[in-house]
């Protein structure tokens, strides 16, 4: 009987029994959701469970020794007592602990908690970084998060669930666990719910808002559409519409993604055009590319956030362009030459 | 809907140890091609643990059997193309256990020899875990620390040991056959 769909089950009846924290009870409201025969195979296995805790009844194991359980005759008619009565109410705190799971599993009803209310404004506090700079900020629950230039964040640690707004800018979290207390983050277009995760999320007016875990897993849920799981070394563009384009990324990817930590951006055949934009982020003399042609030049490298005369020179040597300044502003035009 | 745990407990006295007797009976149906047999006795659990209310059936068994077979005529149904032998099958079949007989009842006592079976039946450490959990009422941390594994394989220990015990219990050693001798013979002695 290796039905995929009864070990599923047996896995979240198990978590039920453990406790479920807020993100994995939304999962697991999902997956019932989902098929009438995950709800079926779930009751069997919460059955189990029910069937199971009658073992308090029997006479298996000296519960205070704690050691590896001993020998017993259960072929033997003779060792089953018919002192039902006696030894089940014995155990009884034991069957309250087991009572729990059931409990936790009754709240399983309704979706409403599934939506969260945003922040009020009361219990609301404002994180927002200068264009060039880099910030770090470590909140009252252990997270620690990396704000990098221009970024604005709204924090609220009070009530069921931590929750952070992105406004606007580029941002990595490392959420400190707490079973009890997700932390969703909300951002134009998703949100993205987690216990224990490490993850990078930026959101810009001109691009695709975009997140990427680097630990841990996390559920994104897109405005109006249905969640999906992340897990290490996944990135999820969130288009319009709801639509989420998944990639799988290698650790250099990541930590190319995150080098602006260290005040510093890297690009992997990236579009000159893209990369000016970038600089210009973090403030600084802006760079002007006065030839369109040479707006598709894929540029690879890491460069000083603090410095974009720097990367202009770089530029313009290694691709033979010509680089002047004209009130205060770097500007780069030529042709381009083999 | 009924208090869950209530349930639980009726779905856990009243079906799970006569499961497999359950499975052989709804297999002798014929199940048309596709139609698995998990997927019946899946959904016919979930119809169970929906009703608002069970106070009026006399005999889950019989019940359960019926839901299963209103799930396999609404397959077939869908699937259109019906083998003609499948539905007169179906229609054919007669519920005869409406009122079971002792022959096919499991007394507490034998349900509790069963599930001692089961347990005995158990490897390590899934058997130390299992009893920890289920006899000592430890939580999953304090099992982890005792044996040495993190929360989370405890966690995904005691679901494959649940699982297997599931699976001991509802073959239930000699007594599903002796429930299914029972029904046949009675099938047999049906037109008297």
């Amino acid at each position: 009987m290796a039905n995929p769909i009864t070990t599923a089950a047996f896995n979240w009846a198990t978590m039920v029994d453990r406790g479920l924290a807020e993100a994995e009870r939304a999962e697991l409201e999902a997956w019932l959701a989902q098929d009438e025969r995950h709800v079926g195979a779930y009751h069997q296995a919460r059955a189990t469970f029910a069937f199971a805790s009658r073992a308090q009844a029997l006479p298996l194991v000296s519960a205070a020794s704690g050691s590896a359980p001993t020998e017993h005759g259960a072929d033997d008619e003779e060792e089953w007592p018919d002192t039902r009565q006696s030894a089940w109410s014995r155990p009884m705190q034991r069957r309250a602990a087991l009572a729990l799971g059931c409990v936790a599993a009754a709240g399983l009803a309704g979706f409403a908690w599934l939506r969260n209310p945003a922040p009020t404004p009361a219990d609301v506090r404002v994180l927002r970084t200068a264009v060039g700079e880099v910030r770090n900020v470590l909140l009252e629950d252990g997270t620690a998060i990396v704000l990098d230039t221009a970024t604005e964040l709204r924090v609220s640690l009070e009530g069921n669930t931590r929750n952070i707004v992105l406004i606007a800018g580029k941002a990595i979290f490392d959420v400190a666990f707490d079973p009890a207390r997700s932390l969703v983050l909300h951002a134009l277009g998703f949100t993205a719910r987690t216990s224990r995760s490490s993850f990078a999320v930026e959101s810009f007016s001109q691009t695709l808002p975009q997140l990427v875990v680097r630990a841990g897993v996390l559920e994104l849920t897109p405005t109006a559409a249905t969640s999906v799981a992340l897990g290490p070394n996944q990135r999820a563009i969130v288009a319009p519409g709801g639509y989420v384009t998944l990639e799988r990324m290698s650790d250099a990817d990541i930590d190319r993604e995150l080098f602006w930590r260290q005040g510093k951006i890297a690009f992997a055949e990236t579009s000159l055009d893209r990369a000016v934009r970038d600089f210009a982020r973090y403030g600084g003399p802006t760079i002007e590319l006065r030839d369109p042609q040479i707006r598709g030049i894929q540029v690879t490298g890491v460069f000083s956030a603090r410095d974009p005369e720097g990367f202009a020179r770089a530029v313009a040597r290694a691709f033979d362009l010509s680089l002047g300044i004209e009130h205060g502003k770097f500007i780069m035009s030529g042709k381009l030459k083999k | 809907m009924a208090d869950p745990c209530q349930r639980n407990e009726w779905l856990a006295s009243q079906i799970l140890p006569y499961e497999q007797f359950l499975r052989t009976t709804i297999r002798k149906w014929r199940l048309p091609e596709g139609l698995d047999l998990d997927d019946i006795v899946q959904q016919a659990y979930a119809r169970l643990a929906s009703l608002p209310s069970v106070d009026h059936i006399r005999s889950p068994r019989s019940y359960f059997l019926q839901t299963a077979r209103t799930l396999v005529l609404m397959h077939i149904r869908r699937a259109r193309l019906v083998p003609i032998e499948i539905f007169a099958d179906l229609s054919g079949l007669e519920l005869a256990d409406d009122s079971p007989s002792p022959e096919t009842e499991i007394s507490d006592r034998e349900q509790l020899r069963l599930l001692a079976q089961a347990i005995d039946q158990l490897g390590e450490p899934g058997r130390t875990v299992f009893l920890a959990r289920v006899r000592e009422g430890k939580s999953h941390k304090e099992i982890g620390a005792l044996v040495g594994l993190s929360d989370n394989a405890v966690q995904k220990l005691l679901a494959r040991t649940m699982q297997a015990l599931a699976r001991k219990i509802s073959r239930g050693g000699s007594l599903p056959t002796r429930a299914s001798i029972a029904r046949d013979t009675r099938r047999n002695h049906g037109p008297l």
